[in-house]
């Protein structure tokens, strides 16, 4: 007997996009490694845009191989995971009450805790899975060309994507478990994400502003730091704790509330709106079928 | 003995709406009860608050002598679950659904028990959920909820969808469950259906518990229209000392009475005058539901 079930449906419902993603990063790891040398002497006397910076930061300037590597790669990479991190997260518990499979689901008995750190846990294995195709990649460009970065930096700096994606993870866990619906659970953390992404940008850029940076995921998950100083524990352990309190914050918020009957979102106000609409209508007793109880 | 299900003061309010009212029920171990009720009356409520997907405003309830609420993991140990919506993965087959639901539930599976409910529902576990009709995904729904022979079965419109034949197999699946000593809590509002499979059933009407009866003496309580034919001319209004029965309608040598209750006492009464025929109509189980509803409405 399969002995945790929610974590295989995760990688099972998940597979395609896990093997796209990492057929795509796999590709982008030779495509940047291997365009390189003819990128390098023009990207020499080039201005790094502006925004951009924060992405290449310590790795050195632009034209260095691993400063090249963190801007080609690395500055997008990890919001291709985060996408899929989000999709997966809000899915495992708006999307499942959506598709009104949630109601079965948790009739078995298995504690709502339970079922969210197994998602959690199917997840966080299926972005780590998609991340590990950068690694052959890397291997494969190596050996072509031999690139000017250890392979040890490279796997520390894919290891490093990991971090900051199941923060994500966890954050689009807790949308989909304290708001109603997987369309707000999705807005929430694709907001979180591009608010996170523009700050860093500024705060990258502007030494005045770099508090700006440091309130955003992406600054503790800075990948060209890692290619070029090794992997920061420290850092690491900041966006896990996050990671550690979002996902505690979503199973207390998951265990309170109710479970959305099928088709429907959970509505914390449906009720309150209801009230209102008959009181608008004096006199006019509805006799429909309530919301909540089909 | 403990009460397999049991209902105390059981109350769920969304804002003003109350969709349970203080629904005191008492479910007896190894009894097949039919919970009946127009669409929005509160069965599914009921059913998910047993099943803490939804959490009461007020009251409890027990399965068991477990607390649904505060343990719930045991009390969901113990149950069998058919929702009145059902939605599986199409992208499964029947029997990694089937799996699939042991595993989330860390029961084992009993092969031999699955292959026998496959085998009684003609359900081919073998082909994907997305490829069964919707009755196929009902057998599916009923031998998932069986699987682990739970001691306690909650199904939400058990039979909809299926055709009669299978329909049939159902029940007669449900009844042997009852038989080993299962307690069946279904919802329905087929009424031919329920008033076959069960002896007692609770009426729900907006929210509020109308009646917890056994379907005879709901009968026996039922108003009758009895046309009696007398042999000569029929006997004055107020000849019949039954205060319980009401002249519809009155023609030279036949009389049409509307009898409430004690039918017995009817035909006590009667007997004192020469009857030559006398007709009388069983009550369905719709026309006294409607009589409850209608009396709750009013």
């Amino acid at each position: 007997m399969n002995r945790l079930p929610l974590v295989a449906k995760t990688l099972r419902d998940y597979r395609v996009s896990v093997v796209a993603i990492g057929l795509t990063i796999v590709l982008m790891a030779l495509v940047v490694m291997l365009v390189y040398p003819t990128y390098s002497e023009a990207l020499a006397d080039m201005e790094v845009p502006a925004g951009f910076e924060g992405f290449i930061g310590e790795a050195g300037d632009w034209s260095s191989p691993a400063g090249f590597l963190a801007a080609e790669f690395f500055s997008w990479i990890p919001l291709v995971l985060i996408v899929l991190a989000i999709i997966a997260g809000t899915g495992a518990v708006a999307g499942e009450e959506a598709a009104g499979t949630m109601d079965l689901l948790l009739a078995q008995p298995v504690s709502r805790r339970r079922y969210l750190l197994e998602r959690f846990a199917g997840i966080a294995l299926a972005v780590t899975l998609a991340a590990a195709f950068a690694l052959p990649g890397f291997a494969i460009g190596k050996l072509a060309i031999g690139y000017d970065v250890s392979y040890w930096r490279m796997t520390q700096a894919t290891v490093n994507m990991l971090p900051v994606t199941y923060l994500f993870v966890a954050l689009a866990l807790l949308g989909s478990s304290a708001l109603p619906g997987r369309g707000a659970a999705t807005m929430l953390s694709v907001g979180v994400v591009v608010l996170a992404y523009f700050l860093y940008s500024i705060g990258a850029a502007v030494e005045a502003l770099d508090w700006m940076a440091k309130v955003t995921p992406f600054y503790w998950s800075d990948n060209s730091r890692v290619l070029a100083h090794g992997f920061d524990w420290l850092r690491a352990g900041v966006l896990l704790a996050v990671a550690g309190v979002l996902l505690a914050l979503a199973v207390v918020a998951f265990e309170r509330r109710d479970i959305a009957s099928t088709g429907r979102a959970f509505r914390p106000w449906a009720a309150l709106r209801r009230g209102r609409a008959r009181e608008d209508a004096p006199g006019h007793r509805t006799a429909t079928t309530p919301a909540h109880d089909r | 003995m403990t009460a397999a299900i049991e209902c105390v003061e059981l109350t769920r309010r969304y804002g003003d709406h109350t969709a349970l009212d203080r629904l005191n029920l008492s479910v007896r171990e190894g009894e097949m009860l039919g919970f009946l009720g127009p669409n929005g009356a509160g069965k599914s409520t009921t059913i998910r608050l047993l099943l803490d997907l939804i959490r009461p405003t007020s009251g409890h309830a027990r399965v068991l002598g477990h607390d649904c609420q505060r343990e719930s993991e045991q009390v969901r140990r113990l149950i069998g679950y058919l929702p009145g919506d059902l939605r599986l993965w199409g992208n499964m087959t029947g029997q990694g659904t089937a799996d699939f639901f042991a595993g989330v539930g860390h029961r084992a599976a009993d092969p031999a028990w699955t292959r026998e409910l496959a085998g009684r529902l003609e359900l081919d576990l073998g082909k994907r959920v997305s490829a069964y009709s919707k009755g196929n995904r009902q057998k599916l729904g009923i031998l998932v909820a069986l699987l682990h022979r739970p001691r306690v079965l909650l199904l939400d419109e058990p039979t909809s969808g299926l055709d009669p034949l299978v329909q049939r197999v159902a029940w007669d699946l449900l009844r042997d469950e009852v038989r080993r000593g299962t307690t069946v809590f279904f919802s329905s509002h087929v009424l031919s259906e329920v008033e076959q499979v069960c002896e007692r059933v609770a009426v729900l009407r907006e929210g509020r518990l109308v009646a917890v009866e056994e379907i005879a003496r709901m009968k026996a309580r039922a108003v009758r229209h009895v046309e009696v034919t007398f042999a000569g001319a029929a006997p004055e209004p107020g000849a019949i000392a039954a205060p319980n029965a009401r002249e519809l309608r009155r023609e030279p040598r036949t009389i049409e009475f509307e009898v409430s209750g004690d039918f017995d006492a009817f035909l006590k009464a009667l007997a004192h005058h020469t009857v030559a025929d006398l007709r009388t109509e069983q009550p369905s189980l719709d026309e006294i539901l409607l009589r409850y509803y209608e009396e709750v409405a009013a």
